[in-house]
Protein backbone atom coordinates (compact mmCIF):
# COMPACT_ATOMS: atom_id res chain seq x y z
CA UNK A 1 0.00 0.00 0.00
CA UNK A 2 2.66 2.31 0.80
CA UNK A 3 4.57 1.61 -2.23
CA UNK A 4 1.64 2.63 -4.32
CA UNK A 5 0.83 5.92 -2.14
CA UNK A 6 5.22 6.24 -3.01
CA UNK A 7 4.41 5.54 -6.96
CA UNK A 8 1.83 7.91 -7.47
CA UNK A 9 3.37 10.38 -5.71
CA UNK A 10 5.96 10.53 -7.67
CA UNK A 11 4.17 10.27 -10.83
CA UNK A 12 2.25 13.00 -10.28
CA UNK A 13 5.75 14.91 -9.45
CA UNK A 14 6.93 14.01 -13.23
CA UNK A 15 4.90 16.03 -15.15
CA UNK A 16 5.23 19.09 -13.68
CA UNK A 17 8.92 19.07 -14.51
CA UNK A 18 8.64 17.74 -17.77
CA UNK A 19 7.01 21.14 -18.67
CA UNK A 20 8.32 24.59 -19.81
CA UNK A 21 7.90 26.79 -17.13
CA UNK A 22 7.86 30.43 -17.62
CA UNK A 23 7.73 33.86 -15.57
CA UNK A 24 6.50 36.86 -16.05
CA UNK A 25 6.88 40.16 -13.87
CA UNK A 26 6.37 43.62 -14.50
CA UNK A 27 4.01 46.26 -15.49
CA UNK A 28 0.15 46.18 -14.28
CA UNK A 29 -1.27 47.62 -17.78
CA UNK A 30 0.95 44.81 -19.35
CA UNK A 31 -0.27 41.88 -16.96
CA UNK A 32 -3.78 41.45 -17.92
CA UNK A 33 -2.98 41.41 -21.89
CA UNK A 34 -0.33 38.44 -21.25
CA UNK A 35 -2.38 36.88 -18.70
CA UNK A 36 -5.05 36.47 -21.34
CA UNK A 37 -2.11 35.29 -23.98
CA UNK A 38 -0.62 33.51 -21.83
CA UNK A 39 -3.70 30.86 -21.27
CA UNK A 40 -4.28 30.88 -24.84
CA UNK A 41 -0.42 29.98 -25.46
CA UNK A 42 -1.23 26.61 -22.91
CA UNK A 43 -4.09 26.04 -24.63
CA UNK A 44 -1.91 25.57 -28.24
CA UNK A 45 1.46 24.66 -26.20
CA UNK A 46 -0.25 21.39 -23.65
CA UNK A 47 3.53 21.14 -22.08
CA UNK A 48 3.87 25.06 -21.30
CA UNK A 49 3.05 26.72 -18.06
CA UNK A 50 3.08 30.41 -18.06
CA UNK A 51 2.91 32.32 -14.80
CA UNK A 52 1.97 36.45 -14.80
CA UNK A 53 2.26 38.80 -11.74
CA UNK A 54 2.55 42.45 -11.57
CA UNK A 55 4.43 44.40 -9.36
CA UNK A 56 5.54 47.22 -11.99
CA UNK A 57 7.45 48.03 -15.00
CA UNK A 58 10.61 48.59 -12.68
CA UNK A 59 10.17 45.50 -11.05
CA UNK A 60 9.71 44.02 -14.56
CA UNK A 61 13.09 45.44 -15.47
CA UNK A 62 14.89 44.33 -12.66
CA UNK A 63 13.56 40.45 -12.02
CA UNK A 64 14.74 40.15 -16.40
CA UNK A 65 17.62 41.92 -15.47
CA UNK A 66 18.65 39.16 -12.72
CA UNK A 67 16.82 36.20 -14.50
CA UNK A 68 14.67 36.09 -11.31
CA UNK A 69 11.87 36.24 -14.49
CA UNK A 70 12.37 35.10 -18.43
CA UNK A 71 10.42 37.83 -19.14
CA UNK A 72 9.87 41.67 -18.42
CA UNK A 73 6.62 43.20 -18.82
CA UNK A 74 7.09 46.93 -19.29
CA UNK A 75 4.97 49.91 -20.17
CA UNK A 76 7.15 52.15 -22.21
CA UNK A 77 10.54 51.89 -24.02
CA UNK A 78 13.64 50.75 -22.66
CA UNK A 79 16.01 53.84 -21.50
CA UNK A 80 19.36 54.46 -22.75
CA UNK A 81 20.87 52.63 -19.11
CA UNK A 82 18.85 49.63 -19.91
CA UNK A 83 20.66 48.95 -23.08
CA UNK A 84 21.70 45.67 -21.48
CA UNK A 85 18.41 44.24 -22.13
CA UNK A 86 16.00 43.40 -25.38
CA UNK A 87 13.05 44.78 -25.85
CA UNK A 88 10.44 43.58 -28.16
CA UNK A 89 7.06 45.38 -28.61
CA UNK A 90 3.68 43.88 -28.31
CA UNK A 91 1.35 46.34 -28.47
CA UNK A 92 1.20 50.54 -28.14
CA UNK A 93 -1.29 52.13 -25.24
CA UNK A 94 -2.16 55.74 -25.45
CA UNK A 95 -2.74 58.07 -22.05
CA UNK A 96 -5.68 60.06 -21.95
CA UNK A 97 -7.68 62.23 -19.09
CA UNK A 98 -11.52 61.35 -18.34
CA UNK A 99 -13.86 62.81 -16.52
CA UNK A 100 -17.11 61.51 -15.63
CA UNK A 101 -19.62 61.11 -17.77
CA UNK A 102 -21.81 63.61 -16.82
CA UNK A 103 -19.50 66.35 -17.60
CA UNK A 104 -20.40 68.65 -20.02
CA UNK A 105 -16.92 69.31 -21.11
CA UNK A 106 -15.78 67.77 -23.84
CA UNK A 107 -12.09 68.84 -24.68
CA UNK A 108 -9.11 70.31 -22.75
CA UNK A 109 -6.40 72.10 -24.36
CA UNK A 110 -2.44 71.10 -23.40
CA UNK A 111 -2.62 75.04 -21.91
CA UNK A 112 -5.54 74.51 -20.10
CA UNK A 113 -4.20 71.00 -18.55
CA UNK A 114 -1.26 72.01 -17.48
CA UNK A 115 -2.88 75.15 -15.45
CA UNK A 116 -5.47 72.10 -13.91
CA UNK A 117 -3.13 70.18 -12.61
CA UNK A 118 -0.67 72.91 -11.25
CA UNK A 119 -3.75 74.37 -9.65
CA UNK A 120 -4.24 77.38 -11.44
CA UNK A 121 -7.41 76.66 -12.46
CA UNK A 122 -9.61 75.67 -10.07
CA UNK A 123 -13.08 75.29 -11.33
CA UNK A 124 -14.85 73.77 -14.38
CA UNK A 125 -16.66 76.67 -15.47
CA UNK A 126 -13.40 78.71 -16.26
CA UNK A 127 -12.97 76.12 -18.79
CA UNK A 128 -16.43 76.17 -19.71
CA UNK A 129 -17.66 74.07 -17.55
CA UNK A 130 -20.24 73.70 -14.79
CA UNK A 131 -19.47 75.24 -11.23
CA UNK A 132 -17.56 73.11 -9.68
CA UNK A 133 -13.99 72.76 -7.51
CA UNK A 134 -12.01 70.52 -9.95
CA UNK A 135 -10.83 67.43 -7.96
CA UNK A 136 -7.52 66.53 -9.35
CA UNK A 137 -6.45 63.19 -9.78
CA UNK A 138 -2.56 62.07 -9.93
CA UNK A 139 -0.88 59.02 -10.39
CA UNK A 140 2.37 57.64 -7.90
CA UNK A 141 5.44 59.05 -8.38
CA UNK A 142 7.48 56.51 -9.84
CA UNK A 143 4.56 55.13 -12.02
CA UNK A 144 5.29 55.30 -16.13
CA UNK A 145 2.32 56.33 -16.51
CA UNK A 146 2.85 59.60 -14.70
CA UNK A 147 6.15 59.99 -16.14
CA UNK A 148 5.05 59.88 -19.20
CA UNK A 149 2.17 62.19 -18.30
CA UNK A 150 4.51 65.31 -16.92
CA UNK A 151 7.21 64.42 -20.34
CA UNK A 152 4.08 65.35 -22.65
CA UNK A 153 3.01 68.58 -20.55
CA UNK A 154 6.41 69.47 -19.56
CA UNK A 155 5.87 69.52 -15.76
CA UNK A 156 7.74 68.35 -12.97
CA UNK A 157 6.18 66.42 -9.89
CA UNK A 158 6.56 69.09 -7.65
CA UNK A 159 4.34 71.28 -9.93
CA UNK A 160 1.57 69.12 -9.76
CA UNK A 161 -0.78 69.85 -7.15
CA UNK A 162 -3.45 67.26 -6.83
CA UNK A 163 -6.78 66.18 -4.16
CA UNK A 164 -5.85 62.57 -4.84
CA UNK A 165 -3.43 60.22 -5.70
CA UNK A 166 -3.66 56.67 -6.86
CA UNK A 167 -1.51 53.39 -7.95
CA UNK A 168 -3.40 51.34 -10.56
CA UNK A 169 -5.87 53.24 -13.75
CA UNK A 170 -8.27 51.30 -12.31
CA UNK A 171 -8.40 53.35 -8.78
CA UNK A 172 -8.24 56.08 -10.79
CA UNK A 173 -10.83 55.35 -12.83
CA UNK A 174 -13.07 54.44 -9.75
CA UNK A 175 -12.46 57.78 -8.37
CA UNK A 176 -13.80 59.42 -11.53
CA UNK A 177 -16.75 57.44 -11.67
CA UNK A 178 -18.10 58.43 -8.51
CA UNK A 179 -17.15 62.07 -8.34
CA UNK A 180 -18.79 64.56 -11.23
CA UNK A 181 -16.04 66.78 -10.64
CA UNK A 182 -13.03 64.21 -11.04
CA UNK A 183 -10.29 64.48 -13.95
CA UNK A 184 -7.62 61.79 -14.18
CA UNK A 185 -5.47 60.16 -16.56
CA UNK A 186 -5.48 56.67 -17.08
CA UNK A 187 -4.10 54.19 -19.76
CA UNK A 188 -6.76 54.39 -22.90
CA UNK A 189 -7.11 50.62 -22.76
CA UNK A 190 -8.48 50.35 -19.35
CA UNK A 191 -10.47 52.98 -19.30
CA UNK A 192 -12.35 51.79 -22.70
CA UNK A 193 -12.98 48.37 -21.23
CA UNK A 194 -14.29 50.38 -18.00
CA UNK A 195 -16.28 52.06 -20.70
CA UNK A 196 -17.85 49.20 -22.06
CA UNK A 197 -18.59 47.53 -18.67
CA UNK A 198 -20.44 50.56 -18.50
CA UNK A 199 -18.42 52.34 -15.35
CA UNK A 200 -19.76 56.46 -15.65
CA UNK A 201 -16.61 57.85 -17.09
CA UNK A 202 -15.87 59.15 -20.35
CA UNK A 203 -12.70 59.87 -22.43
CA UNK A 204 -11.81 63.52 -22.90
CA UNK A 205 -10.32 65.17 -26.05
CA UNK A 206 -7.06 66.33 -25.98
CA UNK A 207 -6.22 69.60 -27.88
CA UNK A 208 -9.22 68.71 -30.22
CA UNK A 209 -7.83 65.39 -30.57
CA UNK A 210 -9.75 62.23 -30.19
CA UNK A 211 -7.91 59.58 -28.01
CA UNK A 212 -9.44 56.37 -29.67
CA UNK A 213 -7.23 53.62 -30.47
CA UNK A 214 -7.78 54.63 -33.84
CA UNK A 215 -6.28 57.82 -33.53
CA UNK A 216 -3.04 55.88 -30.85
CA UNK A 217 -2.86 53.35 -34.15
CA UNK A 218 -2.59 56.37 -36.76
CA UNK A 219 0.04 58.33 -34.27
CA UNK A 220 -2.55 60.99 -34.42
CA UNK A 221 -3.00 61.01 -30.85
CA UNK A 222 0.31 62.44 -28.78
CA UNK A 223 0.43 60.46 -25.51
CA UNK A 224 1.34 57.11 -26.30
CA UNK A 225 3.76 54.35 -25.37
CA UNK A 226 5.05 51.23 -26.15
CA UNK A 227 3.73 47.95 -24.08
CA UNK A 228 7.05 45.37 -24.12
CA UNK A 229 8.57 42.46 -23.13
CA UNK A 230 11.86 42.41 -22.18
CA UNK A 231 14.72 40.01 -21.76
CA UNK A 232 18.37 39.58 -22.00
CA UNK A 233 20.39 39.63 -24.65
CA UNK A 234 19.98 35.85 -24.74
CA UNK A 235 16.80 34.87 -24.21
CA UNK A 236 16.03 30.72 -23.83
CA UNK A 237 14.20 28.93 -27.00
CA UNK A 238 10.85 28.77 -24.88
CA UNK A 239 10.90 32.62 -23.98
CA UNK A 240 11.49 33.29 -27.58
CA UNK A 241 8.79 31.13 -28.39
CA UNK A 242 6.26 32.62 -26.35
CA UNK A 243 7.48 36.28 -27.56
CA UNK A 244 6.64 35.39 -31.05
CA UNK A 245 3.23 33.97 -30.19
CA UNK A 246 2.19 37.10 -28.69
CA UNK A 247 3.35 38.99 -31.54
CA UNK A 248 1.45 37.10 -34.08
CA UNK A 249 -1.69 37.51 -35.45
CA UNK A 250 -2.37 34.32 -33.17
CA UNK A 251 -2.49 36.82 -30.23
CA UNK A 252 -3.62 39.64 -32.53
CA UNK A 253 -7.67 39.34 -30.78
CA UNK A 254 -6.31 39.47 -27.81
CA UNK A 255 -4.63 42.76 -27.89
CA UNK A 256 -7.64 44.02 -29.47
CA UNK A 257 -10.53 43.00 -26.94
CA UNK A 258 -8.12 44.62 -24.34
CA UNK A 259 -8.27 47.89 -26.21
CA UNK A 260 -4.78 48.07 -27.28
CA UNK A 261 -3.42 48.93 -30.41
CA UNK A 262 -1.52 46.49 -32.83
CA UNK A 263 2.20 47.74 -33.72
CA UNK A 264 1.99 49.15 -37.48
CA UNK A 265 3.69 45.58 -39.62
CA UNK A 266 6.98 46.54 -40.01
CA UNK B 1 9.25 34.43 17.38
CA UNK B 2 11.53 36.97 19.13
CA UNK B 3 14.46 36.15 16.58
CA UNK B 4 11.94 36.29 14.04
CA UNK B 5 11.49 39.90 15.15
CA UNK B 6 15.25 40.83 15.59
CA UNK B 7 15.74 39.65 12.35
CA UNK B 8 12.78 41.47 10.88
CA UNK B 9 13.83 44.63 12.61
CA UNK B 10 17.71 43.75 11.04
CA UNK B 11 16.53 43.57 7.54
CA UNK B 12 14.69 46.62 7.57
CA UNK B 13 17.42 48.32 9.02
CA UNK B 14 20.00 46.86 6.97
CA UNK B 15 17.66 47.72 3.74
CA UNK B 16 17.31 51.32 4.74
CA UNK B 17 20.96 51.93 5.23
CA UNK B 18 21.53 53.13 1.78
CA UNK B 19 18.91 56.11 2.34
CA UNK B 20 20.05 56.84 5.92
CA UNK B 21 23.59 57.68 4.01
CA UNK B 22 23.33 59.65 1.73
CA UNK B 23 22.12 62.48 3.47
CA UNK B 24 18.82 62.98 2.18
CA UNK B 25 16.76 66.15 2.35
CA UNK B 26 13.78 64.97 4.98
CA UNK B 27 12.97 68.03 6.50
CA UNK B 28 10.31 70.08 4.42
CA UNK B 29 6.66 68.62 3.97
CA UNK B 30 7.56 67.64 0.25
CA UNK B 31 7.53 64.22 -0.91
CA UNK B 32 8.70 63.92 -4.19
CA UNK B 33 11.72 61.27 -4.08
CA UNK B 34 11.68 61.67 -7.80
CA UNK B 35 13.60 64.67 -7.08
CA UNK B 36 15.52 63.92 -3.98
CA UNK B 37 12.92 65.97 -1.63
CA UNK B 38 11.62 63.13 1.40
CA UNK B 39 10.03 64.86 3.71
CA UNK B 40 8.69 62.12 6.29
CA UNK B 41 6.65 64.30 8.88
CA UNK B 42 3.37 64.68 6.92
CA UNK B 43 3.33 60.78 6.73
CA UNK B 44 4.26 60.58 10.19
CA UNK B 45 1.40 63.25 11.02
CA UNK B 46 -0.89 60.78 9.08
CA UNK B 47 -0.49 57.58 10.49
CA UNK B 48 -0.85 59.22 13.96
CA UNK B 49 -3.98 61.39 13.32
CA UNK B 50 -5.73 58.82 11.64
CA UNK B 51 -4.30 56.05 14.10
CA UNK B 52 -5.37 57.88 16.88
CA UNK B 53 -8.72 59.57 16.04
CA UNK B 54 -9.89 56.20 15.31
CA UNK B 55 -9.09 54.53 18.24
CA UNK B 56 -10.29 57.46 20.46
CA UNK B 57 -13.65 57.70 18.40
CA UNK B 58 -14.18 53.66 18.70
CA UNK B 59 -14.11 53.99 23.09
CA UNK B 60 -17.32 55.31 23.20
CA UNK B 61 -19.01 52.18 20.84
CA UNK B 62 -16.82 49.89 22.28
CA UNK B 63 -18.29 50.79 25.59
CA UNK B 64 -22.00 50.50 24.43
CA UNK B 65 -21.89 47.17 22.62
CA UNK B 66 -19.92 45.68 26.24
CA UNK B 67 -22.46 46.67 28.07
CA UNK B 68 -25.16 45.82 25.59
CA UNK B 69 -23.29 41.90 25.48
CA UNK B 70 -23.39 41.86 29.16
CA UNK B 71 -26.44 43.59 30.30
CA UNK B 72 -29.11 43.00 27.71
CA UNK B 73 -32.31 41.24 28.58
CA UNK B 74 -33.30 39.50 25.80
CA UNK B 75 -30.22 36.41 24.44
CA UNK B 76 -31.49 36.78 21.28
CA UNK B 77 -29.89 40.45 21.22
CA UNK B 78 -27.00 39.48 22.75
CA UNK B 79 -26.41 36.69 19.90
CA UNK B 80 -27.00 38.42 17.62
CA UNK B 81 -24.66 41.44 17.94
CA UNK B 82 -21.74 39.12 19.21
CA UNK B 83 -22.23 37.38 15.98
CA UNK B 84 -22.71 40.90 13.80
CA UNK B 85 -19.48 42.09 15.98
CA UNK B 86 -18.19 38.47 15.45
CA UNK B 87 -18.54 38.77 11.63
CA UNK B 88 -17.33 42.08 11.20
CA UNK B 89 -13.89 41.57 12.92
CA UNK B 90 -13.50 38.86 10.37
CA UNK B 91 -13.93 41.06 7.69
CA UNK B 92 -11.20 40.96 5.22
CA UNK B 93 -10.00 44.69 6.09
CA UNK B 94 -9.49 45.37 2.22
CA UNK B 95 -13.65 44.59 1.72
CA UNK B 96 -14.14 47.63 4.15
CA UNK B 97 -11.79 49.66 2.19
CA UNK B 98 -13.98 49.33 -1.08
CA UNK B 99 -17.12 49.77 0.31
CA UNK B 100 -15.40 53.14 1.78
CA UNK B 101 -14.01 53.83 -1.73
CA UNK B 102 -17.66 52.62 -3.44
CA UNK B 103 -19.84 54.11 -0.88
CA UNK B 104 -18.72 56.68 1.30
CA UNK B 105 -16.22 58.86 -0.59
CA UNK B 106 -18.75 59.64 -2.84
CA UNK B 107 -20.57 60.64 -0.20
CA UNK B 108 -17.89 62.73 1.46
CA UNK B 109 -17.33 64.48 -1.87
CA UNK B 110 -20.91 66.11 -1.58
CA UNK B 111 -20.51 67.74 1.23
CA UNK B 112 -16.70 68.83 0.64
CA UNK B 113 -12.91 68.24 -1.45
CA UNK B 114 -12.83 65.23 -2.83
CA UNK B 115 -14.66 62.29 -0.64
CA UNK B 116 -10.97 60.77 -0.08
CA UNK B 117 -9.73 62.15 3.41
CA UNK B 118 -8.41 62.05 6.72
CA UNK B 119 -12.19 61.89 7.34
CA UNK B 120 -12.95 58.54 5.27
CA UNK B 121 -9.69 57.21 6.90
CA UNK B 122 -10.74 57.16 10.62
CA UNK B 123 -14.37 56.20 9.47
CA UNK B 124 -13.14 52.75 7.77
CA UNK B 125 -10.34 52.27 10.42
CA UNK B 126 -13.76 52.48 13.46
CA UNK B 127 -15.35 49.97 11.36
CA UNK B 128 -12.88 47.77 11.94
CA UNK B 129 -11.56 48.47 15.35
CA UNK B 130 -14.50 48.58 17.01
CA UNK B 131 -15.93 45.42 17.43
CA UNK B 132 -11.65 44.29 18.32
CA UNK B 133 -12.47 46.55 21.53
CA UNK B 134 -15.92 45.46 22.09
CA UNK B 135 -15.41 41.95 21.98
CA UNK B 136 -12.32 42.60 24.04
CA UNK B 137 -14.05 44.68 26.61
CA UNK B 138 -17.00 42.57 26.91
CA UNK B 139 -14.52 39.53 28.15
CA UNK B 140 -13.32 41.65 30.21
CA UNK B 141 -16.27 42.91 32.10
CA UNK B 142 -17.55 39.44 31.93
CA UNK B 143 -14.53 38.05 33.89
CA UNK B 144 -15.02 40.90 36.82
CA UNK B 145 -18.85 40.68 36.34
CA UNK B 146 -18.72 36.97 37.01
CA UNK B 147 -17.01 37.55 40.68
CA UNK B 148 -18.16 40.79 41.87
CA UNK B 149 -22.49 39.84 40.67
CA UNK B 150 -23.08 38.08 43.50
CA UNK B 151 -21.86 40.12 46.31
CA UNK B 152 -22.88 43.58 44.67
CA UNK B 153 -26.58 42.20 44.51
CA UNK B 154 -26.53 41.17 48.16
CA UNK B 155 -25.66 44.83 48.71
CA UNK B 156 -28.53 45.63 46.78
CA UNK B 157 -27.08 46.73 43.59
CA UNK B 158 -28.39 46.25 40.07
CA UNK B 159 -26.71 45.14 37.32
CA UNK B 160 -26.36 48.58 35.38
CA UNK B 161 -24.34 49.99 38.74
CA UNK B 162 -22.61 47.06 39.66
CA UNK B 163 -21.04 47.48 35.94
CA UNK B 164 -20.68 51.51 36.11
CA UNK B 165 -19.56 51.74 39.58
CA UNK B 166 -17.29 48.85 40.31
CA UNK B 167 -16.80 47.07 36.93
CA UNK B 168 -15.01 49.47 35.09
CA UNK B 169 -13.34 51.46 37.34
CA UNK B 170 -11.49 48.02 38.22
CA UNK B 171 -10.83 47.02 35.05
CA UNK B 172 -8.91 50.39 33.13
CA UNK B 173 -5.81 48.90 32.95
CA UNK B 174 -7.48 46.05 31.40
CA UNK B 175 -8.94 48.01 29.17
CA UNK B 176 -6.35 50.42 28.02
CA UNK B 177 -3.86 47.58 27.63
CA UNK B 178 -7.00 46.29 24.95
CA UNK B 179 -7.27 50.12 23.41
CA UNK B 180 -3.06 50.02 22.80
CA UNK B 181 -3.57 46.87 21.09
CA UNK B 182 -7.22 48.66 19.07
CA UNK B 183 -4.18 51.42 18.43
CA UNK B 184 -1.75 49.47 17.13
CA UNK B 185 -4.14 47.38 14.60
CA UNK B 186 -5.73 51.02 13.76
CA UNK B 187 -1.82 52.04 12.88
CA UNK B 188 -0.86 49.06 11.07
CA UNK B 189 -4.09 49.02 8.53
CA UNK B 190 -2.83 49.81 4.89
CA UNK B 191 -4.99 48.55 1.99
CA UNK B 192 -8.01 49.84 3.52
CA UNK B 193 -6.79 53.13 3.93
CA UNK B 194 -5.05 53.34 0.63
CA UNK B 195 -8.39 53.47 -0.97
CA UNK B 196 -10.03 56.18 1.28
CA UNK B 197 -6.99 58.26 1.88
CA UNK B 198 -5.94 60.04 -0.84
CA UNK B 199 -2.35 59.90 -0.55
CA UNK B 200 -1.29 63.67 -0.93
CA UNK B 201 1.30 64.33 0.52
CA UNK B 202 0.62 67.04 3.23
CA UNK B 203 -0.57 68.30 6.65
CA UNK B 204 -4.35 68.49 6.40
CA UNK B 205 -6.00 71.24 7.80
CA UNK B 206 -9.45 70.00 7.81
CA UNK B 207 -10.89 66.35 8.52
CA UNK B 208 -11.71 66.40 4.81
CA UNK B 209 -8.23 66.82 3.48
CA UNK B 210 -6.26 63.95 1.74
CA UNK B 211 -3.70 62.27 3.85
CA UNK B 212 -1.02 59.75 3.36
CA UNK B 213 0.11 57.13 6.31
CA UNK B 214 3.33 55.88 6.16
CA UNK B 215 2.20 52.55 5.20
CA UNK B 216 0.29 53.52 2.61
CA UNK B 217 3.11 55.53 1.52
CA UNK B 218 5.17 51.85 1.05
CA UNK B 219 2.09 50.36 -0.30
CA UNK B 220 1.61 52.86 -3.16
CA UNK B 221 5.44 53.02 -4.16
CA UNK B 222 6.85 50.27 -3.57
CA UNK B 223 6.03 48.40 -6.90
CA UNK B 224 8.16 51.19 -8.85
CA UNK B 225 10.68 52.60 -6.60
CA UNK B 226 14.55 51.86 -7.31
CA UNK B 227 17.76 52.74 -5.57
CA UNK B 228 17.40 55.71 -2.58
CA UNK B 229 13.65 55.96 -2.82
CA UNK B 230 13.05 52.31 -2.49
CA UNK B 231 15.50 52.36 0.56
CA UNK B 232 13.45 55.20 1.99
CA UNK B 233 10.62 53.17 1.96
CA UNK B 234 11.84 50.39 3.81
CA UNK B 235 12.82 53.48 5.94
CA UNK B 236 9.36 54.72 6.48
CA UNK B 237 8.68 50.86 7.28
CA UNK B 238 10.97 50.83 10.14
CA UNK B 239 9.80 53.41 11.20
CA UNK B 240 6.57 51.59 11.73
CA UNK B 241 8.06 48.72 13.27
CA UNK B 242 9.42 50.91 15.79
CA UNK B 243 6.22 52.89 16.84
CA UNK B 244 4.30 49.24 16.81
CA UNK B 245 7.16 47.18 19.33
CA UNK B 246 7.12 50.65 21.31
CA UNK B 247 3.12 50.54 21.61
CA UNK B 248 3.06 46.83 22.44
CA UNK B 249 5.92 47.05 25.33
CA UNK B 250 3.86 49.79 26.79
CA UNK B 251 0.05 48.05 26.22
CA UNK B 252 2.17 44.66 28.34
CA UNK B 253 3.81 46.96 30.91
CA UNK B 254 0.40 48.29 31.51
CA UNK B 255 -1.23 45.12 31.92
CA UNK B 256 1.62 43.98 34.15
CA UNK B 257 1.04 46.84 36.17
CA UNK B 258 -2.49 45.70 37.14
CA UNK B 259 -1.64 42.44 37.65
CA UNK B 260 0.32 43.53 40.66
Amino acid sequence: MRNLIFALLISMALPASAAEKLLLTGSSTVAPLMMEIAKKYEKDHPNARVDVQSGGSSKGIADAREGVADLGMVSRSLKPEESDLMSHRIAIDGISLISHKTNPIQNLNKDQVIKIYKGEIKNWKDVGGKDGQIVVINKAEGRSTLELFLQHFGLKASDVKAQSIIGENEQGIKMVSGNPNAVAYVSIGSAEAAIANNVSIKLLDLDGQKPSTEAVKTGKFPIIRDLILVTKKNPSPAALDLIKYAQSAKAADIVKEQYFVLPPKN
Amino acid sequence: MALLSVGLFVFLAKESTPFLFSSPQVTGNQWHPTEGTFGFFPLLVGSFLTAIFSTLFSLPFAFAFARILLLARRPMVRESLRVLLETLSGLPSIIVGLWGLTFLVPKIAAVSGAGVSLFASVFILIVMVTPLLSLAFYSTFEQKMKDIATPGHALGLNDDVILRRIVVPSSLRSLASQSYLGLGRALGETMAVLLVCGNIVQIPHSIFDSVRTLNTNIALEVAYATGVHRSSLFCGGLLMLIFSTALLFTSYKVRANEAN
